[in-house]
């Protein structure tokens, strides 16, 4: 019962924070519409509910699903995407319902169907993704600096400049108090069960560093599920210490991260507006 | 017979371990000395700053200031650590005032330090498997890092730092078990601490971890660590004294290079003040757009742009005597390799994992104070754990790797050429195409200026490049008490914090010569020396000093 009052409480959360002043804010321009960014705001409250399902799954722990769902709402990358629309955030959900339904189902074959009718969808619904929009190999230097600038601090917890000028660029991906979570959560989530993670997280940054379009190319968001999961996972880890240190270590990360997050939305609601109508005539793309 | 002497060392070669580190060590003095003269190709301003006050310290016990044994050297107004001055006059001493003995110092303490690093890790990690191996890896990988042969190849402090700060820890680890070597330790710190300005951070912050770590062992050594603490006080009393007479001494350039003194997130914070509106409640605007978060936000990312891919296995450094053409400071084969051994560390619990991971965060704390990130020489302390760590990572791999033959010589192969690429860079590239970023010409400048100088009343040079004042005073050995007493200086430090010298004896530097105004206001038996760049239209110069790609550095006027 505690645990559905918390995943209620959890997906109010999110909802809220993606309903509130959604006509407004970003600003809708005379190329948008209303309907494409309500139905992404709809499904970014899916991929909570899905991270969180999803979550449970990998760590056998009903508390790393729920915060796991908690910081997916929460992020700066998420909540970007998830006022915008944003094909890549619909993508996301089907991506996430093939996951469960792949661990769901037990027979080979129905596993195999299920991962095609979702990869199918997946690419009907993200048809942004590189390789259908504009095949191109670039250079291996190219290719690089891309994966470099992908796995930089600046990008993660500083300048996520995947949408430049439509998106939160003086925020990262992630908040920077997440950070001792994350490193906390990639090293403690390593097991025979988690491998597959790694391993789609490997995929999708190689995958997003290929682009042509990098930095403007925004597939590495396919894995904010997986970083949500390594934060949750990270801040369990933390939880389930009985020290007094660690009790004083997680208090303070919590202080900062709320800190942040009130930023953010200071941010987001005063300030991003502001740059985006600036830059209005530089979107090209359906906001 | 065989002597005593002979049967020793060849009992000492009999350990195959002894045997490796020797022959590691023969490389690692290849690569430090040779050419230690002409690679990097020029003295940096501060080498021969350096050199200069070394020499003026032999000669008259002062430095160019006339300051009698200075703690610090006020220098051109940066305030340098003086240790790695004073290690520079013996050799000065025997082998005249020039390149080698000016970076004799750098390169010896840098092959010290790879020996060092050898007996600091068997002392770190007493029961690993494969202790040696992971030893005798790392110190392979320190004798052929770029970042470490950069740093042992000039006098640029940093280098004379690390091999104390390690002979600090390695004593202090030493000394848990015989206590009185814990006072050797002390003084092994303390003279980190004179030797470069961030060690004033992070030594005493790293001496506080040990002791809180180890306090359990510290315990039973008793009198020791009190005589060592003791010490140590007594040691850092001179450059207590200096600072309460010139607060500049411990503070010195770090006023001007700190992320404090850049105005940016001034702008910043004024500009998103202005964006909330007058009708914005001050609390609110205070409580988002305050200068604690902003600058903390700011120190963050400069901490964080070390561990920026970019900066460590592509670009390194942006500023330029510090720069390796076409590759960053690590080789890209240690990133996968940094990685694996970080897992190793922190899964495996080994409890010496937090003095490395110590060392790291507090390596990297002194640049983050600064605007001007990402920094190598700020953060070279790092490079120790990033080599041990690749080593650990290389070790791991190398026992869980099934066809251990063929890994092992694929992976000498990748570490080969990667060095003979490196060296490809340092040695042919960076002295033909990038001799500027070493202040290249003044040396030549200064040698056919001597040439020429008897028939002319006086040499006004354009202070630009460097500090020109200071390359003539080292290529001409300059009698130093001469110049103490006739130095025209007034003491006032430009926007980057440094002080310049107007002139000395005949010679004239000053700020902002044009070749406009010289041209117009040519005084007779005067020579000028301008940079090649300011010069227009084909003005007769009695000669041009030229890159080593043939680019024009310096023009030498003269006018009868």
């Amino acid at each position: 019962m505690k645990r559905v009052v918390f995943l209620a409480l959890i997906l109010f959360l999110a909802t809220v924070l993606r309903f509130f002043r959604l006509d407004t804010v970003p600003p809708l321009f005379q190329s948008s519409s209303f309907l494409p960014r309500l139905v992404t705001a709809i499904v970014s409250i899916v991929n909570v509910y899905l991270t969180c399902r999803l979550s449970v799954r990998y760590s056998d722990k009903v508390k790393v699903g729920l915060l796991s769902a908690f910081f997916m709402g929460i992020l700066p990358w998420t909540l970007e995407e998830s006022r915008v629309y944003s094909s890549v955030n619909n993508g996301l959900a089907i991506l996430l319902a093939g996951n469960f339904f792949w661990l769901k189902f037990r027979t080979r074959w129905i596993k195999i169907f299920t991962a095609i009718i979702s990869l199918s969808v997946f690419f009907f619904v993200y048809q942004d993704i590189w390789f259908l929009k504009n095949f191109q190999l670039i250079s291996i230097l190219s290719f690089r600096d891309n994966l470099f600038r992908l796995l930089s601090p600046q990008m993660w917890f500083f300048n996520n400049i995947t949408f430049y000028h439509g998106g939160l660029r003086e925020w990262g991906m992630v908040y920077i108090s997440m950070l001792p979570l994350l490193i906390l959560g990639l090293i403690k989530s390593y097991n025979r069960k988690n491998k597959f993670l790694y391993l789609v997280f490997l995929i999708l940054s190689l995958i997003s560093a290929m682009s042509p379009f990098f930095p403007e190319s925004r597939e590495f968001f396919l894995t904010t599920p997986i970083l949500s999961f390594f934060i949750g996972k990270g801040f369990y880890v933390l939880i389930s210490e009985k020290k007094v240190i660690y009790s004083l270590i997680t208090f303070i990360l919590l202080l900062l991260i709320v800190y942040e997050i009130s930023q953010l939305l200071h941010f987001y609601y005063n300030h991003y507006p502001l740059n985006v109508r600036e830059s209005a005539d530089k979107i090209y793309e359906p906001f | 017979m065989l002597g005593k002497a002979q049967t020793k060392s060849m009992n000492l070669f009999k350990s195959k371990n002894n045997l490796l580190l020797f022959l590691i060590i023969i490389l690692a003095i290849t690569l430090r000395f040779i050419w230690l003269d002409k690679i990097p190709p020029s003295l940096y301003s501060d080498e021969a700053g350096q050199g200069y006050n070394a020499y003026s310290i032999l000669k008259t016990g002062k430095d160019e200031h006339g300051v009698f044994l200075p703690v610090s050297l006020r220098s051109f107004g940066d305030w340098k650590p003086s240790l790695p001055t004073y290690l520079m006059v013996p050799f000065i001493y025997v082998f005249g005032l020039n390149e080698i003995s000016v970076r004799l110092p750098s390169a010896i303490l840098g092959v010290g330090s790879i020996l060092i690093l050898f007996y600091l890790i068997r002392e770190m990690l007493p029961r690993i498997k494969g202790l040696n191996k992971i030893a005798l890896i790392s110190c392979l990988f320190l004798t052929v890092s770029p970042w470490h042969i950069l740093q042992s190849r000039s006098a640029m402090l940093v280098i004379i730092s690390l091999f104390f700060f390690e002979s600090g820890v390695w004593l202090f680890l030493l000394g848990l078990r015989k206590k009185y070597i814990l006072i050797l330790s002390s003084f092994m710190f303390v003279l980190s601490i004179y030797s470069y300005y961030g060690m004033r951070i992070i030594t005493p912050l790293f001496i506080l971890f040990l002791l809180i770590y180890y306090r359990k062992k510290i315990l039973f050594t008793g009198r020791s660590t009190v005589i060592a603490v003791l010490l140590g006080l007594l040691l850092m009393l001179p450059l207590g004294i200096s600072f309460l007479n010139e607060s500049d001494v411990v503070l010195g350039r770090a006023k001007t290079v700190s992320v404090f003194y850049d105005q940016g997130v001034r702008l910043t914070q004024w500009k998103l003040i202005t964006q909330d509106g007058i009708d914005a409640p001050p609390l609110i605007t205070r409580f988002y757009h305050n200068v604690v978060y902003m600058y903390a936000n700011r120190i963050i990312k400069n901490y964080l742009t070390h561990f920026d891919p970019q900066y460590l296995f592509v670009f390194g450094d942006t500023s330029p005597p510090f720069q390796i053409p076409g590759m960053g400071i690590l080789f890209l084969t240690e990133g996968i390799l940094i990685i694996i051994g970080s897992v190793v560390l922190m899964k495996h619990r080994y409890p010496f994992r937090w003095l490395f991971f110590v060392w790291l965060c507090l390596s990297l704390l002194p640049a983050s104070l600064t605007f001007m990130v990402p920094a190598s020489n700020r953060t070279f302390n790092a490079v120790v754990i990033y080599v041990f760590l690749s080593s650990l990572g290389t070790y791991y791999l190398y026992r869980k790797i099934k066809y251990k033959r063929v890994s092992a010589i694929l992976f000498s192969v990748i570490l080969i050429l990667s060095t003979i690429y490196f060296m490809n860079q340092y040695f042919l590239v960076l002295p033909y195409k990038h001799a500027d970023w070493w202040n290249y010409g003044w040396k030549e400048t200064v040698q056919k200026v001597a040439k020429i100088q008897k028939n002319y009343n006086d040499v006004i040079v354009s202070d630009i490049n460097g500090m020109p004042y200071i390359y003539f005073l080292f290529y001409q050995q300059y009698d130093p008490k001469k110049y103490q007493n006739t130095a025209l200086r007034t003491y006032v430090a430009d926007r980057f914090g440094f002080e310049h010298v107007e002139g000395f004896d005949n010679y004239y530097f000053p700020n902002n010569l044009y070749f406009d105004d010289v041209i117009k206001n040519l005084q007779p038996k005067t020579i000028y020396i301008i940079p090649s760049s300011q010069v227009k239209g084909n003005i007769r110069s009695f000669d041009t000093i030229y890159y080593p790609d043939g680019k024009p550095v310096n023009r030498i006027i003269t006018h009868e």
